[in-house]
């Protein structure tokens, strides 16, 4: 079966007043269907430009060259129908129209997207509501955004997906803005969609716990390069690149020490930084000189030129 | 939804308490007394002290502004010094002149910096952008007597196509009277079945309409311009293009919808800006309005003139901004509902 | 704001730049006035009134003979002065006044956000109207009638900055130490509220610019003998339809020296907006 996502060569710069910033290079990566992949990386590792970059929805001036299929269909620089792969964001709050009542948007973009009639429609989009979990569909079918939580606000962005039959969900950090409880059953509801209906997810995430509880693999991304991706039992266990292994032991532990919390030193490079080498170097505790001339080849596996743990 | 509008106009009238308390202060305790500008040249002391006596200024001044705000709320605005008439009955007679222009150009001048404004942010810094960027910016430009003298020397005095100035023209308004019954020449004149004095009244309005329209053309195209880019860029419209909707639905149902309560805010400052424009405007077409009232009772030191159109037009600008404070609650979901 | 961002942005933005070298030109040419105005402006030639341009005067003469030209010339002066003093005096009072109502909150906002409530209830230029027809009628009346009037956009603006950086950890923390309210006002407030203050500020010098030449046309400005384009055009009226160039020229100068500094006004605008702050034009 042919994976749900898969990118090839993608890359996506933007022109600044201090030269041009390479916000993402990667060779590739692929999710098959029914797997859960999570994205991990702190801010501005480029997370959002790849969810963004998936639906070629970049915003000018970037630059977006490369190959994204979903399912097969090439989705760049083409109609901008984006069939095949659907979206939920940060925000819950602000991803619908505070104007127009929620069946009314669900409608207008599933008609659109699945060319079926109004009743059709409602009847789908009811359906979608129920298989989310939401009391009573009818009834949040007429209500206004603003009349719901935010948890029930994602689980209705997350329905709106689903009538959309996409192969495809990519999930930019949706449980960021919810309670820990309700994110705990945004992230149920998600694994459970993966299993039953061969969805394809990718979650994007800078909390490694989440990741950690969610996803089938995890691909590690650094400067917008994938610097490791691994079984996600694999990488918690044994992380190889430097990064990785700093970001996990960065987490708090419970009953651990304040004194105990590691950082990672210095910051990921930013526009008009001359990028030469392994861009974790600066960063890095067991960088060699070649880590600073030579970018380090990503094998499948990891891309470092001194990978932890056991080689091979 | 009543207990609102109680709400909002109770707080217009502390706003509207506290432009009175602003206009009679002005009046009172600035150089320039009305005792002065009443007696004339080199009164004497005894005039003076009578004056004082007879005007009330010898009270204290809370009691004077508390006899000034009874006043004003009977509708007694004082006597114009020039004319010795009510002032309130004098700008009653010339509202209508100062409804019909402003109105009518706020039409216009909306008419066209919205629809231009919006489609300017739909083609955000490509060529039509940049183009309706720089015409405004020299709009912005141009003084308003400038633009109305500009017209008044191509359409009158190169080709005689208007009339220079005046509401009507006087053998028009000999040969074809009618009665003022709303104030408005245009409504008027239809009513009184009066063709001829309707195309007078006409062409005495395009040239001060146009001139005010095209002196406020270009904020409203700039102010729409930059409400529409922002709801372009709202989260919801990035949701609707990343399940590719149209994008011809996506800005005419959905950007504009978030569009419609700025706009009214910007029809209500327009309107602002307007009443302070007519002044101008009616200066130079000697159109027979209250700003042109407003400018002969300052060129007079009249007074009592000069804050009555003060607090007129103040409370005409407050009364549109509630009006379109009002309007949000109905056009809002978000407002209001429980 | 030093010169060296300054060329960088004229580089980037090219209206921008045009703008600052027109502004330039006429500083220039304001301060040169009395040495390169070809006639005395206030010397009336009988014998040459209301001449059009040619060699002797390329802007032509008035009504009174006067050369235009020079007194436009002179104009500049005035329009310069107008646009700073009543910004000046705009944003004097208004910056305060914004920081202390949003640094204390309480009664002091309510009571100064009633106030300045009051001031924009008026349709601009009728409270300058007012105010300038009670303290009489003059430019510098005129001047000082704008500024009071417009001091409420730079309280608000003023006053939601500060509100803003109120709230932040690290003001908290200075007031912990005890640290005196004007200090912190002036090093941590005041810089950062600074900004929007400039832009509004250069948007502001035009509107003075035309609001001044506004009043002085109906007659409660400039007064003659003081050389003010608005009151030139407003003294050309009786004969401009005839005589195009007395009354074109001043107008002209008016709308040329306002889009020089709109422009540079936007292009401020442009250059602080964080949105476009990573992309080259």
């Amino acid at each position: 079966m042919s994976a749900s996502l898969a990118i090839a060569g993608l890359s996506v710069t933007f022109p600044t007043t201090r030269g041009v910033f390479h916000a993402l290079d990667i060779e590739a990566l692929d999710v098959a269907p029914g797997e859960i992949l999570g994205l991990v990386g702190e801010s501005g590792s480029g997370k959002s430009t790849l969810a963004l970059a998936c639906l070629d929805l970049v915003p000018k001036p970037g630059l977006v060259t490369g190959s994204v299929r979903v399912a097969g269909r090439e989705m760049l620089g083409g109609t901008g129908d984006r069939a095949g792969a659907a979206m939920i964001f940060q925000n819950p709050a602000t991803a619908l129209s505070p104007f127009f009542s929620i069946g009314r948007q669900m409608s207008d973009i599933v008609r659109r997207r699945r060319g079926l009639d109004a009743r059709v429609t409602e009847a789908v989009c009811l359906a979608a509501l129920d298989r989310v979990h939401l009391p009573d569909p009818p009834a949040q079918w007429r209500k206004y955004p603003h009349q719901l939580s935010g948890g029930q606000l994602q689980r209705v962005m997350i329905a709106l997906a689903l009538a959309c039959q996409p192969s495809l969900l990519i999930a930019d950090e949706p449980t960021t803005a919810l309670d820990v409880t309700i994110q705990a059953l945004i992230i149920l509801l998600l694994r459970e969609l993966a299993q039953s209906q061969g969805l394809a997810i990718l979650f994007i995430t800078h909390d490694l716990g989440v990741a950690a509880a969610l996803c089938d693999r995890v691909a590690v991304l650094y400067a917008g390069r994938v610097v490791e991706e691994a079984p996600v039992a694999a990488l918690f266990a044994a992380p190889r690149h430097p990064y990785s292994a700093s970001l996990i032991a960065a987490v708090p532990v419970l009953g651990g020490s304040a004194a105990n919390l590691a950082g990672i030193a210095g910051t990921p490079p930013g526009p008009g930084t001359e990028r030469r080498g392994c861009d974790f170097a600066p960063r890095c505790p067991h960088a060699q000189a070649i880590c600073r001339s030579a970018v380090p080849a990503f094998d499948g596996a990891v891309a470092c030129h001194f990978p932890l743990g056991r080689p091979g | 939804m009543l207990r609102l509008v109680l709400g909002r106009l109770g707080m217009m009238a502390g706003v509207l308490l506290g432009v009175l308390l602003l206009t009679f202060l002005i009046s009172r305790l600035l150089p320039g007394s009305p005792v002065e500008a009443l007696l004339g040249a080199k009164p004497t002391a005894e005039q003076i002290a009578a004056a004082r006596l007879a005007l009330g200024l010898d009270r204290p001044i809370y009691e004077q502004f508390a006899v000034y705000v009874w006043h004003a709320l009977h509708g007694d605005l004082g006597r114009s010094l020039a004319s010795g008439q009510p002032v309130l009955a004098e700008m009653t007679r010339r509202a209508g002149a100062s409804f019909e222009l402003v109105t009518i150009s706020l039409v216009v001048a909306l008419g066209i910096g919205v629809p231009l404004g919006m489609r300017s942010a739909v083609a955000q810094d490509r060529g039509f952008d940049h183009l309706v960027r720089a015409i405004t910016l020299a709009g912005m430009a141009l003084p308003s007597f400038f633009i109305g003298m500009l017209l008044q020397m191509l359409f009158y005095g190169s080709a005689g196509w208007l009339p220079l100035q005046g509401r009507l023209s006087d053998d028009v308004l000999l040969d074809h009277p009618f009665d003022p019954v709303t104030g408005l020449a245009l409504v008027d004149s239809l009513l009184a079945g009066e063709p001829a004095a309707f195309g007078s009244a006409l062409a005495h309005l395009v040239l001060p309409v146009a001139t005010l329209a095209l002196a406020t053309v270009a904020v409203v195209t700039r102010n729409t311009r930059a409400l529409m880019i922002d709801a372009l860029g709202a989260d919801h419209i990035r949701t609707f293009r990343a399940y590719g909707l149209a994008e011809s639905r996506i800005q005419y149902r959905y950007a504009l919808r978030a569009t419609l309560i700025p706009l009214l805010t910007i029809i209500g400052l327009t309107y602002g800006y307007m009443l302070g424009g007519s002044i101008v405007v009616e200066t130079i077409f000697d159109w027979p309005g209250l700003g042109a009232y407003a400018v002969n009772a300052l060129v007079s030191n009249d007074f009592p003139a000069v804050m009555g159109v003060t607090i007129l037009l103040a409370t005409v600008y407050l009364t549109i901004n509630l009006l379109v404070d009002l309007t949000y609650y109905a056009v809002d979901p978000r407002l209001g509902r429980r | 704001m030093s010169a060296g961002r300054l060329l960088a942005a004229s580089r980037r933005s090219p209206l921008l730049g045009a703008g600052a070298a027109v502004l330039g030109l006429l500083v220039l040419a304001s301060c040169l006035a009395p040495w390169i105005v070809p006639y005395d402006p206030f010397a009336m030639d009988f014998h040459a009134k209301l001449v059009a341009p040619d060699w002797h005067h390329p802007f032509g003469t008035d009504a009174l003979g006067q050369d235009i030209l020079s007194r436009v010339i002179y104009g500049t002066r005035t329009s310069l002065v107008v646009g700073i003093a009543v910004v000046a005096l705009a944003a004097g009072l208004g910056v305060p006044i914004g920081m202390v109502a949003g640094y204390f909150g309480g009664w002091v906002d309510a009571a100064l956000m009633r106030l300045t409530d009051v001031f924009l209830a008026f349709p601009p230029l009728l409270l300058p109207i007012a105010l300038t027809a009670a303290l009489g009628p003059g430019l510098g009346n005129a001047l000082m009638a704008l500024g009071i009037a417009w001091f409420p956009w730079y309280a608000r603006l003023v006053r939601s900055t500060t509100l803003a950086i109120r709230g932040e950890a690290f003001v908290t923390a200075a007031e912990g130490m005890g640290i005196g309210v004007v200090w912190i006002l002036r090093k941590h407030i005041l810089p950062n509220a600074l900004t929007p203050v400039l832009i509004q500020a250069s948007m502001d010098f035009g509107y003075a610019i035309l609001a001044a030449a506004s009043l002085s046309f109906i007659g409660i400005g400039a007064r003659p003998p003081a050389i003010e384009w608005g009151l030139m055009v407003a003294m050309a009226r009786a004969e401009f339809l005839d005589f195009w160039w007395t009354a074109s020229f001043p107008g002209f100068a008016i709308f040329v020296t306002v889009l020089a500094v709109n422009l540079i006004g936007d292009g401020l605008r442009d250059l602080f907006d964080p949105k476009r702050a990573g992309v080259s034009a």
